[in-house]
């Protein structure tokens, strides 16, 4: 993942969702940020995150793409390859 | 040490939130038992994990016992359990278990602890139950794998059943965004309520 002026939208929305979910607009994501990176990042935290990614990307994961989700790097890339399918 | 040192030692420890959350819990008490079921034939479809082994004796014996728990009560209710034919699930990492959940073959009624209801199932279909994950192993995702996996190695293994059934908290957040993410079937709820010394028990 790029530095924020270079982010593509998906990337952008990504982080504002982040951001916004933590209360923390310092938050600067990159693909290898995990649960340890990010205060707050336990795993109710995570449902929650991922119910929130659902509803600002409109789209429902699959229990496979769910098991992927473990850091940035890997939302990003099943939020890419939905959206590229879609 | 003397009972009033001893008295005085455990009020210390008591932060006002715990005391707070214990009055309330004497005031007023709710909750709900939710019990879900999935088809054997879905079931099939999940992925088995090969980090998971089955009835490990060994794996129950690496485990950690947390404060205030008896490591030897544990060990004796797990073999008890086994001995009465009934299987585990479980998973180590670096030498100690990381996560179990048991599961019994074919079950008619079960009693539902939190709820204090007896539950009977149809068919005596399989049941998973009394998942844990150690705190120290949390947030890997290991309790979405032992839930598909037990689920997919029960459908494969036991035979002659329809359904496997598991019965989830309400209020236990994650599990239960886990178990309906899966695509788990709900099938009705059992509620417990008390207020002050009046109970109340139903199902819908």
């Amino acid at each position: 993942m790029e530095k924020s002026g270079t982010m593509n939208p998906t990337e952008q929305r990504l982080q504002a969702v982040f951001r916004e979910f933590f209360n923390d607009d310092a938050i600067e994501l990159q693909d290898g940020t995990t649960f340890s990176d990010i205060r707050g990042w336990d795993s109710l935290a995570h449902v929650n995150l991922i119910n929130a990614l659902e509803v600002e990307f409109g789209l429902k994961f699959g229990v496979r793409e769910l098991m992927k989700m473990k850091s940035v790097g890997a939302i990003r890339q099943v939020l890419m390859a939905k959206a590229s399918a879609a | 040490m003397s009972d009033a040192a001893r008295l005085i030692a455990r009020l210390k420890r008591l932060s006002w939130e715990k005391v707070r959350r214990r009055a309330r819990r004497t005031v007023y008490h709710f909750a709900e038992d939710r019990i879900y079921r999935v088809p054997v034939e879905e079931a099939l479809e999940f992925d088995e994990v090969p980090e998971f082994r089955f009835d490990s004796w060994d794996d129950l014996q690496t485990y950690v016992a947390g404060p205030g728990e008896s490591r030897e009560a544990l060990l004796t209710l797990w073999r008890g359990r086994l001995d009465a034919g009934e299987h585990v699930y479980t998973r180590t990492e670096n030498g100690c278990l990381a996560i179990y959940g048991w599961m019994i073959e074919r079950q008619s009624s079960c009693f539902l602890t939190d709820v204090r209801q007896r539950m009977e199932v149809p068919d005596a279909p399989a049941v998973t139950y009394d998942f844990f994950t150690a705190p120290e192993f949390r947030h890997r995702d290991f309790y979405p794998q032992l839930l598909m996996h037990s689920l997919r190695h029960t459908a494969a293994h036991v035979p002659g059943i329809r359904w496997i059934y598991m019965c989830v908290r309400a209020d236990d957040t994650v599990p239960r965004w886990w178990v309906e993410r899966l695509g788990a079937h709900y099938c009705e709820s059992y509620f417990y309520r008390r207020v002050l010394w009046r109970e109340e028990k139903w199902r819908g």
